[in-house]
């Protein structure tokens, strides 16, 4: 994006010359005005980022509506979310719309960060873009875990019991973890007060914070081009020509959503492909039953798809491996994915044109190492669930993995190009995770 | 000779050997798991050749008091410690003067089991919650009188706790008694109706008695059975739990309320505050089997309030076995009583169907569901209440539970509606969406148009 000083306009009106004396309304015009888009044969992808925004705005105003009627409490969220549902005039559409828009959220921002990682839309300046984007990335995960605890069913419970059982096997500091999350030793009325904190204000001011760093960096560096792509002509005004793009994408958005709303609950399954196999918008919508610590857990409990890939890996890891414990490992290993994925920009150099790193270097023989251990038990997981795709995928993942780590390694050398460990590392990732939620759901 | 040499020892010490009798009889068990010599003699075909007398050792396993520790000689007395190797082994295993019992007499079964069984001091140490007036009961029993009285043919603890090789209509045998809760048991609830039908289902042997052998075969059919076997329900009531069972004889007429009132409380309460109750005494009239029937009881049914007219060879049954005339006063209440439960039970079904079918179109129905039971309660309070034989307190039940299914009704026609409503209301939403998507993009072309024709030509720097 190119953006310059703004010119001066003389106001039309006396409430505009009113309104812009004093909040400066004529310079954020002109700003708008002024604000272009990049027009490439990649640009298509710059949408995701304001439907992320859109999606969030939906959340907030849900939401805020929610608020109004939900009460926090293991004696009294449950029966709070069935009044929102029966009784409040219009109640279902929005926690339905807060339901369903918070998983139509994490899909477009998966696509919005995987967009923006593969156009290597994070190279120099745009590192702090990319590190407030994941940081985003990992409080909406946040978002999504406290939420799905507040209406105090059966299935959040025990999928909460469960997810906050996880961080146990992290060495000397899970225990306490596991104590500070739940507010206690099992989870109770006190783990539902501390989500509940999390959700509505922690998190909010939390994403207020990172949202409005994220929003300036894009607004001071504008849309990333990627360094190979030959732009079309002249970038596109942002007003009115990509906010018009922005907002057809946003109602259609909205058509999908009140779809979704509408018809799952009794829609056959299949009917709303992509979404029904994916996060299953039916089971999504049903109340259930109020959570009940004494019952046992509900028959095929499993996470929401967004951890679903997690819960697979952890399932799947054997006890213990070289004498530490599996999960312990797994779940380290999930950690360090996620700091890789936030340093991405200062690890990926060959982005910006600048000499491979250590990391690069060093780390890509520890990288081909993992991707193939990962393909390697991914195609024997998929082996013993019996499913030929599986093995096939497998392999394949392990194949791209070598190729595209020994061209890196030829690039690399030559110091020329970009490296293609990273968009490798990314493919592996994604393969990785897309293979893990389709066993966790099939499973 | 040393069988004449064993003899005149008996002889001799007779007055010795019922002191010991009774001292025997006293003693405590010992409770010991040595194995003794009457487990090694009787458990060797070379020293005890007739199988029948191996039979006891070769159930000791399966056996309740062996698995308590008991053995042999602390029932039948005697001397476990003998040598076997001696040659008068048997003799003082045997011996009369050290308590020894053999097989008891049938009359003095009860006596011989009661020994222990009713002796709180010794059950405690096995059981400290442990009943001990089988005994006591038994002599008040129908069996227990006519044992008394000589009749060897009647049930003594043997018959019903005892092991029945054979199968139900073989001897019993007194090893290998099992606790009354193993599942194998012949007095485990699933298997006393099977127990008592092996005399009393026996046309041959009870017809001495004259009293009816079809009682099994009609429990058998029984609401009560079905509970029992059916639904696993082991509180379900089998033979004993109307009879009693070391106690067990018929109930009287006048108690017969009392009998059935030990689980259907409310009802036996209602009943007895009806002018019914002295009535059905005076007639001696069994109460609640007038209607309900006893061993063949099915579940009760709103048509014993009314019958439409019978088809030919129909036998009457409800109210109208004891007021056959129409122009009873009493059928009248009979039959309003009968279309209040009808009604309500019609419109707790149209709710149960209304609610579930919204439930199935997605809609959020529990809260009203959760209301309709309070529906059902009311149908249930009132089919109780009709042990009264007046039509005003079932009436006001039928009135509250109506108002409730009512309710849920209502709810849940509502969530249907909204359902449909939800499926217009998409349908606009979408056409509005639709619009708008259209006009956006209808501007979009018009504005990339303007903007393509005054950009100036070549790519802006990155």
């Amino acid at each position: 994006m190119t953006s310059s000083s703004p010119a001066p306009e003389s106001p039309r009106s006396p409430l505009q010359r009113f309104l812009d004396e004093r909040l400066g309304l004529a310079s954020l015009r002109a700003l708008l005005e002024h604000k272009t888009v990049p027009e490439h044969r990649h640009a298509f992808w710059y949408v995701w980022g304001g439907m992320v925004l859109f999606l969030f705005l939906v959340q907030v105003a849900t939401g805020i509506l929610l608020l109004l009627y939900y009460r926090p409490g293991a004696g009294e969220a449950y029966e709070s979310v069935q009044f929102i549902v029966t009784r409040v005039r219009w109640g279902w559409l929005v926690r339905s719309l807060h339901s369903i828009s918070a998983n139509l959220l994490m899909l477009a921002l998966l696509v919005h960060l995987a967009s923006v990682f593969f156009l290597r839309a994070y190279r120099r300046p745009r590192e702090l873009t990319w590190v407030t984007g994941v940081g985003l990335f990992f409080v909406f995960i946040t978002f999504g875990f406290s939420g799905y605890l507040l209406p105090w069913n059966q299935l959040a419970f025990f999928a909460t019991s469960v997810g906050t059982e996880v961080p146990r096997a992290i060495p000397w500091v899970g225990p306490f973890l596991v104590k500070l999350i739940r507010g206690g030793p099992d989870v109770t009325g006190a783990t539902l007060s501390r989500f509940y904190g999390l959700h509505v204000a922690i998190l909010p001011a939390t994403t207020t914070l990172l949202l409005g760093a994220h929003l300036y960096l894009v607004q001071r560096h504008g849309m990333s081009v990627p360094r190979d792509v030959e732009e079309k002509g002249p970038p596109m005004p942002f007003y009115p020509n990509f906010l018009l793009r922005d907002m057809i994408g946003w109602f259609v958005a909205l058509g999908v959503l009140v779809t979704i709303i509408v018809l799952a609950p009794t829609a056959p399954m299949g009917a709303l492909f992509p979404f029904d196999a994916l996060f299953d918008p039916k089971h999504l919508l049903e109340l259930g039953t109020k959570a009940d610590p004494f019952a046992s857990a509900p028959e095929g409990i499993k996470p929401e798809w967004s951890f679903l890939f997690m819960y697979q890996t952890l399932k799947l890891l054997p006890a213990k491996l070289a004498g530490v414990d599996g999960e312990t490992l797994g779940v380290l290993g999930f950690g360090a994915g996620a700091a890789v994925l936030l340093l991405v920009p200062f690890l990926d150099r060959g982005a910006s044109g600048l000499p491979p790193n250590a990391f690069s270097r060093v780390g890509g023989a520890v990288v081909v190492a993992l991707g193939l251990v990962l393909a390697g038990l991914g195609t024997w997981s998929m082996h013993v669930l019996g499913h030929p795709l599986g093995v096939a995928g497998g392999l394949v993942a392990a194949a791209w993995i070598v190729v595209s780590v020994l061209l890196d390694g030829r690039r690399a050398g030559r110091r020329a190009g970009p490296s293609l460990l990273f968009p490798s590392l990314g493919w592996l990732a994604v393969a990785f995770i897309v293979v893990m939620t389709v066993i966790g759901r099939i499973s | 000779m040393k069988r004449a040499a064993s003899w005149l020892l008996a002889l001799g010490s007779v007055a010795a050997s019922a002191a010991a009798q009774d001292a025997a009889l006293t003693a405590a068990p010992t409770a010991t798991t040595a194995v003794s010599a009457c487990v090694a003699c009787h458990s060797d075909p070379a020293r005890v050749q007739r199988a029948e007398a191996r039979e006891p050792v070769a159930n000791l396993a399966d056996d309740i008091h062996a698995q308590r520790g008991l053995s042999c000689h602390d029932c039948h007395g005697g001397r476990p410690d003998v040598d076997l190797a001696a040659p008068d082994a048997q003799a003082r295993a045997h011996d009369a003067t050290a308590g020894y019992v053999g097989r008891p007499a049938p009359a003095d079964g009860p006596a011989f089991c009661g020994r222990c069984h009713s002796d709180a001091a010794t059950m405690a140490r096995f059981n400290p919650d442990a009943r001990v007036d089988q005994e006591t009961k038994y002599r008040t029993s129908v069996h227990g009188e006519r044992l008394a009285k000589g009749d060897t043919k009647v049930a003594s603890c043997i018959s019903c706790h005892g092991r029945h090789p054979g199968g139900e209509k073989s001897a019993a045998l007194a090893h290998g008694i099992r606790a009354v809760g193993d599942p194998q048991s012949p007095v485990h609830p699933l298997n006393v109706a099977a127990t008592c039908g092996r005399c009393h289902g026996d046309a041959q042997y009870m017809a001495e008695y004259g009293i009816p052998t079809d009682q099994r075969e009609e429990y058998e059919h029984s609401v009560h059975r079905a509970a029992l076997v059916e639904k696993e329900d082991l509180a379900a009531p089998t033979c004993n739990d109307c009879h009693g069972n070391h106690g067990a004889r018929p109930p009287e007429v006048e108690s017969m309320a009392f009998v059935c009132g030990t689980c259907h409380a409310k009802q036996a309460e209602l009943f007895r505050q009806t002018k019914m109750k002295p009535a059905f005494d005076e007639a001696e009239l069994g109460e609640c089997i007038v209607c309900h029937g006893n061993h063949g009881i099915v579940a009760p049914s709103d048509e014993l309030l009314f019958h439409a007219p019978l088809a030919e060879g129909e036998a009457q049954t409800g109210c109208y076995t004891c007021h056959p005339d129409a122009s009873d006063a009493a059928l009248a209440i009979s039959t309003a009583v009968h279309a209040d439960l009808g009604a309500l039970e019609g419109r707790i079904a149209e709710a149960r169907a209304t609610l579930a079918d919204a439930d199935a179109k997605g809609m959020p129905v529990a809260e009203a569901e959760y209301e309709l039971t309070g529906a059902t309660d009311a149908l249930v309070e009132a089919r109780a209440l009709v042990h009264l034989f007046r039509h005003e307190p079932v009436a006001e039940a039928c009135t509250r539970g109506t108002k409730v299914a009512d309710s849920a009704l209502a709810q849940g026609h509502a969530a249907i509606e909204a359902f449909y409503f939800r499926h217009r209301w998409l349908g606009v939403s979408l056409l509005g969406i639709a619009f708008v998507v259209l006009s956006l993009w209808l501007k979009l072309r018009q504005v990339d148009r303007r903007w393509r024709a005054s950009a100036p030509a070549g790519p802006a720097a990155r």
